[in-house]
């Protein structure tokens, strides 16, 4: 046509773009994969802790990051995303989150093995020795902030701050993002209502945090870094924050695209692309595809069995567990604390239960109350 | 601190920590300079620094022009001398001086003491008016309590300040005194003063930007220190605030921001004139047309219009990049990508408008007047008579005059009685194979039809069943049409003689008959038209066009039956090569699969659709039922209703997009297709990139998408060129939504309105297929001007060294300047230059059908005497032709009387018998009419003051450069004479330029009118008044200055001693002579037509008016006519003028009244 067409997207497709079709085929359309990978990565360092938190082990795992992005950054689609002023911080998180993840292991390690020789661990016996407020603690504070300062300006400058088209009420940008830090949360509304993802979930989670203290009283792990005393508790912490937090922040910033579609990472931000919606409601799956029947007129009726599915849930699984699996905990615990915790763990084991069951069997509502409710869970 | 604590004793050595203290310390002050600079060096600095260097240099090397100019300097040394002069005098009475000094220093020594001691005085008087007031609250018996001290602080008040007025008097006096000794010194110091005040001014300026003086520089380099520049800057940021003016659209309902552009920061000398700003690069370069935009004086100045609501992009941005400038083409692009860095900034919404589709802007406030602004934004004039002309109206809605238009294509009302479904199925499947020059888009078998990729779904074999369907439908509902056949035999040769005699050439272009041009193309291209129509139809067509379609353009030519017959049976026997056209059968199978389609996908059946769904299914379907069925739906589904007038779809909404804010559509929006991810090329996301994608191909956007067929895109393909689609897209993207407050808005005088009312209805029914609107341009070098201008007609012979110019205008550089060689200026006049020094030759305005009129004359121009019979003689070329051809209408608002044209325009009749081509009748409504009267004589006022000015300089030699000093016009010399070119060629200028014109010739032209000439163009009438010769008063006075006054004229009209006007002239509606070549128009009717000071400058001399008139000198005047009227030629002409101007009240027995 003339100069308005961009050149031909060129060249034959090479091993390089191979790859990457593989890698946005892994992404999208849905990222069941991005979890299971991360799953698997996780255990991997759990089982593979001795190994994996070596240090040369954590070098390559680096220098192999750093290769993969350089050789990823070449890619247009791919370095548009990466690059844009907003998500650059994103970017430095998930290499600040991968290594935090890895230093915290490799001190459990070496902890664990001096413990398991008997010998107190690596915090303990340095909590003995003491040190001056002055210079150890307000200097290296000092230079500290100095040199965070430093780093604010520089990033300032290098980076302007970002601007997007004048705001229309009449046209919401595509795709509609949260600021980074909800962005995880924004995740959340994609499979629940928005009064749970937006106000129910968020609310437990600061409830839950204010309440580990007072749930948590067991006093081994305090102040040192250990993975086999703990290992409940890490695991908590590694579902809870990495797989739940961290990786949802993740697909929010770089994979979501236009219409909330997923893309993958070397794929362009195709506003065509409209992964079809046939989401269904619990109620759908039990009267019509099990007993093959209609859904009830009444909706207390038509949404027994999702009622009953979380009564239970919430209802007849703590007290299952008390009596199995967590005989020990609930009795050390005593029934209120107990329940609180089970309480708040299911509500988070809810999350990723609801997420696999949208994958996989396109669950909308367990239990859809009308429509006027504004509420449906 | 290292002696203080051991360092055994802490964790980190110390002598570590301070030296990652001091290393952090260093980065520190590193990032904070860092960051100082970086906000300091802004990229606009450099184009500020740029522009400080250029304006120094400017004024530098005027300040040198000072010191060069003789005049200045020698009038510097006499002020100079003056003041020594005076100095020396004061010397010489030195104690004068010293006592007047010293009693002005004791005057105002005393004036002091006698202020402080009155606001002492004042001060005592308020206190104890206080005082007293209190007292007598507090003692409420005695109302006149302690009334002395009141008095006595009043009195004291009173006193001192009266004596201070006595000292302030003193001070006065010496003051005078003092000044009355240094009066010489003073005067010649305010005269240095006025001399040098722009110098100085100049010099100051300098001094601000280029400092010489220490402090000068000390300062200017503070001003502009990082971090230190908050304060009073050099380099600042250049706004303007259009408070109230323009706004921009938040899209937040009824929420609107002040415009703000700060274009100007970086184009600093954009609004200055200057030729060392038009010479400079941008962004240091001068708006190029400041007479029309952003200086004071222009239409859009400046502070009331900003940069963006033209050029849109973003005005509150300091960078190229994020002020979103877009390239106009690849290189430029390229070019900007390395030197700037550019990239489209793909938040914003209203881009800069590529310099191409600037123009478009115009839109946004002169949609109505787009004829008015041709000059200007002829780009946008262009695309706007694109669109009307390919009815894209039609479809798509678009807010404004387009809702008034009629429908673009003929109506198909009776389309039975006009065309052969086999013809017409060839037509619709593919219109340019029939006529290439059609403005009918090809609709069926596109890029997405014929896209292989589609076989399955057999689209062009659809598309025939469709395009079969659809006549169907249109010759069931066709209405009933008689086409008698002609009731006289036509003749082919008389009937392509005919067709070029009658002017049906200015609009219908015939291979072999006349080579195409921007007039022929109005109506369709008649070649090949008698494998289309038939004779009948043809006949009963140019008989009457308004009879088988009411919104035709064609105008009826008062054809008698005999040429139209002629005509019908030329235009019949013109057949197509090779042309062949069947329609094919109908593929039956797919007619039901169609049918069945669009019956499934149909919500709701009326009574006739249930039955054929039922038919279908059963397989016993009536195939005409069907037929119809889906050629209604395939009307429905193209809109053919859009362009035509078709039975049954009088209701129906057009199918297009709405395009009224096309211009600000969001981007996502349009549809790209696959153009902006994946397929290739990938297409830039911008609008003018989609409109130009389009109009290009209308079907692109389905590449590589699956649709079903139904769903395929649908907008037909246009015959536009590649220029074309550009100069559309300019228009399209010209379609924004802003809210331009009213106040904003132009406000059109009556005349401005008249005249865009007028212009648009010239150019709608094509007057400029016959008449010349404004005669060609011819550019020369001229010895001493320069470049110039002039119009007429240019004849040159390749092997002559010479060329002429036979002027149709005045030319004024020649006409002032005989004494250089080359001669002439006046209207009939030649003049020869050498062949090198032609520049270029423009085409006249309209005029379109006279080349093959000049040829068929050539050859031999038939004429009819008043027998009928018909006369041939050949007329070798245009200049002995001209007089039978379509007058030229340059002059027609000062030719003729408004009313009259308007009866004219409303009921033609023929006016000179001698032509044989036809005024039509167009059949204007009152408004119509009315509004063309009004054109023309608008046109004329608007011409009056360029004609005015260019006049009274010649009539009086005076040179433009005199006329700018004497009127006080410009700011400068130059200024001046670029506004009076300007004037002088109908440019714009401004208001108060002509007013100072007027003044200044009244002024200087005391003593009354010169010339005849002049006296006619300052004869310049309001266009609707009376008719003064036409009154009876002015009837009487003549008869009574002069016994027999009117008869006498008439006798001078018909004298044959003198020269017979009725040997040529028609007589009471009857010729006088036999030869029609001879014939001229009838003297019964000038006084209804004419205007008396144009008949009077046209009987001085016919040919310095119309160049190639038949019309000779009037032999009349001493020696010639003494025995009829005695009296000078001048007389004599006036006795004509008046006796034509009441030829209806003088009868043949007048004498004896």
């Amino acid at each position: 046509m003339n100069f308005l067409t961009l050149a031909a997207a060129g060249g034959s497709h090479g091993m390089g773009d191979a790859i990457k079709d593989w890698i946005d085929a892994l992404c999208s359309p849905n990222p069941t994969m991005i979890f299971v990978i991360t799953i698997v990565a996780i255990a991997a360092l759990v089982i593979f802790r001795k190994t994996m938190t070596k240090s040369w082990f954590g070098w390559g795992m680096l220098l192999a990051a750093l290769a993969a992005m350089v050789w990823a950054l070449q890619d247009p689609d791919f370095r548009r995303v990466t690059t844009l002023p907003d998500n650059i911080p994103i970017v430095g998180m998930i290499f600040l989150t991968g290594f935090f993840t890895w230093l915290a292991m490799r001190r459990s390690v070496e902890n664990d093995d001096l413990m398991a020789q008997g010998k107190p661990n690596f915090e303990a016996s340095e909590s003995k020795q003491k040190v001056f407020v002055w210079p150890d603690l307000v200097y290296t504070e000092l230079i500290c902030m100095v040199i965070l300062t430093v780093v604010l300006i520089v990033w300032s400058v290098v980076l302007e701050a970002p601007l997007e088209e004048p705001a229309s009420p009449a046209k919401t940008p595509n795709p509609s993002k949260a600021p980074w830090y909800f962005v995880g949360l924004q995740e959340d509304l994609i499979y629940f209502d928005p009064w749970i993802a937006g106000v129910i979930l968020p609310g437990f989670i600061i409830v839950g945090l204010m309440a580990i203290p007072y749930l948590d009283r067991n006093p081994k792990g305090n102040g040192y870094y250990t993975y086999n005393e703990r290992k409940l508790a890490w695991w908590f912490f590694a579902i809870g924050f990495l797989l739940l937090w961290m990786v949802p922040i993740v697909i929010g910033t770089f994979l979501r695209g236009p219409n909330q579609a997923i893309f993958g990472p070397f794929e362009a931000w195709d506003p065509h692309k409209l992964p079809p919606i046939v989401n269904v409601d619990l109620s759908d799956i039990f009267w019509i595809n099990l007993l093959g029947s209609v859904k009830p007129e009444q909706w207390y009726i038509r949404e027994l069995p999702g009622i009953l599915m979380l009564g239970a849930f919430f209802v007849v699984l703590p007290v299952v567990l008390a009596k199995t699996v967590l005989k020990k905990i609930a009795l050390s615990l005593g029934p209120v604390r107990y329940g609180v915790l089970v309480f708040l763990f299911l509500s988070m084991a809810l999350l990723p239960i609801k997420m696999v069951l949208r994958w996989t069997m396109n669950l909308k509502y367990f239990v859809a109350f009308p429509a006027d409710w504004y509420f449906s869970i | 601190m290292a002696k203080e604590a051991d360092p055994g004793d802490t964790h980190y050595p110390t002598i570590t920590l301070n030296m990652w203290f001091a290393i952090s310390s260093i980065l520190l002050v590193g990032a904070v300079f860092w960051m100082v600079i970086d906000d300091w060096n802004r990229e606009w600095k450099q184009w500020q620094r740029k522009f400080q260097t250029m304006e120094a240099d400017r004024l530098e090397s005027l300040l040198k022009s000072y010191n060069e100019d003789p005049k200045f300097t020698t009038e510097l040394t006499q002020i100079n001398e003056q003041f020594r002069a005076a100095q020396a005098t004061l010397d010489s009475s030195k104690g004068a001086l010293e006592a007047a000094t010293e009693a002005l220093r004791l005057a105002e020594g005393a004036k002091y003491e006698a202020d402080n001691a009155q606001r002492v005085a004042k001060g005592d008087y308020d206190w104890a008016k206080y005082l007293v007031e209190e007292h007598r609250l507090k003692n409420p018996g005695d109302k006149m309590a302690r009334q002395g001290e009141i008095d006595t602080a009043f009195a004291l008040a009173q006193k001192t300040k009266l004596a201070f007025e006595d000292a302030d008097r003193g001070v006065e006096v010496a003051k005078k005194k003092r000044n009355e000794i240094l009066a010489s010194r003073s005067k010649a110091e305010a005269a240095l003063a006025a001399a040098t005040m722009e110098r100085d001014r100049h010099a100051r300026n300098l001094e601000l930007l280029r400092p010489k003086t220490l402090e000068g520089k000390l300062a200017k380099g503070v001003r502009d220190f990082p971090g230190l520049d908050f304060a009073a800057p050099s380099l600042t940021v250049n706004k303007v605030v259009l408070e109230d003016k323009l706004f921009f659209d938040l899209k937040f309902p009824g929420k609107k921001k002040t415009r703000v552009d700060m274009c100007m920061t970086c184009h600093v000398p954009i609004d200055k004139a200057g030729p060392e700003y038009a010479a400079a690069s941008n962004p240091l370069k001068s708006h190029p047309r400041l007479d029309m935009y952003l200086s004071s004086t222009s239409p859009h100045p400046m502070n009331d219009f900003g940069c963006t609501v033209c050029h849109a992009g973003s005005g509150e941005t300091l960078s190229f990049v994020h002020a979103d400038h877009n390239p106009r083409d690849e290189k430029q692009r390229k070019e900007w990508e390395e030197k700037y860095h550019w990239h489209k900034m793909h938040h914003w919404e209203q881009p800069m408008l590529p310099l191409q589709h600037t123009e478009a802007s115009c839109y946004q406030c002169h949609s109505g007047h787009l004829d008015l602004i041709k000059d200007e934004a002829p780009r946008l004039q262009r695309g706007a008579e694109l669109v009307e002309k390919a009815g894209c109206y039609g479809c798509h809605k678009i807010q404004g005059v387009w809702q008034e238009l009629p429908k673009a294509g003929p109506s198909l009302k009776h389309i039975a009685a006009k065309l052969s479904p086999d013809w017409a199925f060839a037509w619709v499947q593919k219109p340019a194979d029939f006529r290439p020059s059609t403005w009918m888009p090809q609709i069926f078998h596109l890029s997405n039809a014929t896209d292989t990729t589609r076989a399955k779904d057999r689209i062009v074999e659809r598309e025939d069943v469709a395009v079969n369907a659809i006549l169907e439908y249109l010759w069931s509902r066709s209405e009933e049409f008689a086409v008698p056949p002609p009731p006289v035999k036509g003749d082919v040769e008389r009937g392509k003689e005919a067709i070029q005699l009658r002017g049906c050439l200015a609009c219908h272009q015939i291979d072999g008959l006349n080579a195409p041009n921007e007039t022929n193309e109005f109506g369709p291209s008649l070649a090949g038209v008698g494998s289309k129509l038939g004779e009948a139809w043809i006949y009963q067509w140019v008989k009457n066009p308004k009879k088988y379609w009411p919104d035709t353009k064609m105008p009826d030519l008062r054809l008698s039956d005999q040429d139209a017959s002629d005509i019908a049976s030329y235009l019949a026997s013109l057949k197509k090569d090779g042309w062949s056209a069947k329609r094919p059968a109908v593929d039956e199978k797919l007619l039901q699969e169609i049918a069945s389609e669009y019956l499934g996908n149909q919500v709701s059946l009326s009574e006739g659709e249930r039955k054929l769904k039922a038919a279908l299914a059963a397989g016993n379907a009536d195939r005409r039922e069907a037929m119809l069925y889906v050629g209604r739906k395939f009307i429905l589904r193209q809109g053919c209703f859009g362009c035509h007038d078709i039975p049954g779809f009088e209701k129906e909404t057009p199918i297009g997009t709405e395009l009224s804010d096309w211009g600000s559509k969001d981007l996502d929006k349009l549809d790209f297709g696959n153009f902006l991810f994946t397929h290739p090329p990938r297409m830039e996301k911008r609008r003018d990139a989609w409109a130009v994608g389009k109009l290009t191909d209308p079907r692109v956007f389905d590449q590589g998408k699956i649709k079903a067929p139904d769903e395929l895109l649908r907008m037909p393909k246009f015959r536009f060129t590649e220029e074309e689609v550009q100069i559309v897209t300019t228009f399209l993207l010209g379609l924004v939504k802003n809210d331009i407050p009213v106040q904003s808005m132009p406000r059109l005088s009556e005349s401005k309105k008249a005249l865009a009312r007028g212009a648009a209805l010239v150019r709608q029914n094509n007057c400029a297929g016959c008449h010349t609107l404004q005669h060609e341009k011819v550019t020369l070098k001229h010895p001493a001007d320069g470049i110039v201008s002039v119009r007429g007609a240019l004849s040159y012979d390749e092997d002559a060294e010479e060329y002429s110019v036979k002027l149709r205008e005045v030319a004024p550089s020649f006409a002032e300047r005989s004494d250089n060689g080359v001669s002439g200026g006046e209207i009939g006049q030649g003049i020869t230059f050498a062949k090198d020094q032609l520049v270029a030759k423009g085409a006249p305005e309209g005029g379109g059908l006279l080349d093959s009129f000049y040829k068929l004359a050539a050859q031999g121009l038939r004429l009819e005497n008043a027998k009928g019979e018909p006369v041939t003689r050949p007329l070798s070329d245009a200049t002995a032709a001209e007089p039978y051809a379509p007058p030229s209408l340059r002059w027609e608002g000062r030719r003729v009387q408004a009313d009259w044209l308007y009866e004219f325009l409303k009921k033609p009749y023929i006016v000179r018998p001698h032509v044989p081509v036809r005024m039509p009748t167009f059949e204007f409504n009152d408004e119509e009419a009315s509004s063309l009267a009004q054109y023309f004589v608008r046109l004329e006022e608007q011409r009056y003051p360029g004609e005015f000015t260019r006049r009274f300089r010649q009539e009086n030699a005076m040179s433009r450069a005199e006329l700018a000093q004497g009127a006080k016009i410009g700011r400068d010399v130059q200024d001046g004479l670029e506004i009076l070119e300007r004037l002088e060629s109908g440019g714009r200028v401004p208001a108060d330029v002509f007013v100072r014109v007027q003044a200044f010739a009244k002024e200087h032209d005391a003593k009354g009118p010169g010339s005849e000439s002049f006296a006619f163009e300052t004869a310049q009438r309001l266009p609707f008044e009376p008719i003064a010769e036409r009154s009876e008063e002015y009837f009487r006075n003549r008869e009574n200055a002069v016994k027999d006054y009117h008869v006498k004229a008439r006798n001078l009209v018909g004298d044959n001693n003198s020269g017979n006007c009725y040997s040529c002239h028609w007589q009471d509606g009857k010729p006088v002579v036999e030869d029609p070549f001879a014939w001229a128009p009838d003297l019964e009717k000038v006084h209804q037509r004419m205007r008396p000071e144009w008949l009077r400058r046209w009987l001085l001399d016919p040919s310095q008016v119309i160049p190639n008139t038949k019309m000779p000198k009037p032999g009349i005047g001493p020696g010639k006519s003494d025995a009829i009227f005695p009296g000078s030629f001048e007389d004599s002409v006036q006795a004509l003028v008046d006796y034509l101007m009441n030829y209806d009240r003088v009868t043949p027995d007048s004498s004896a009244q």
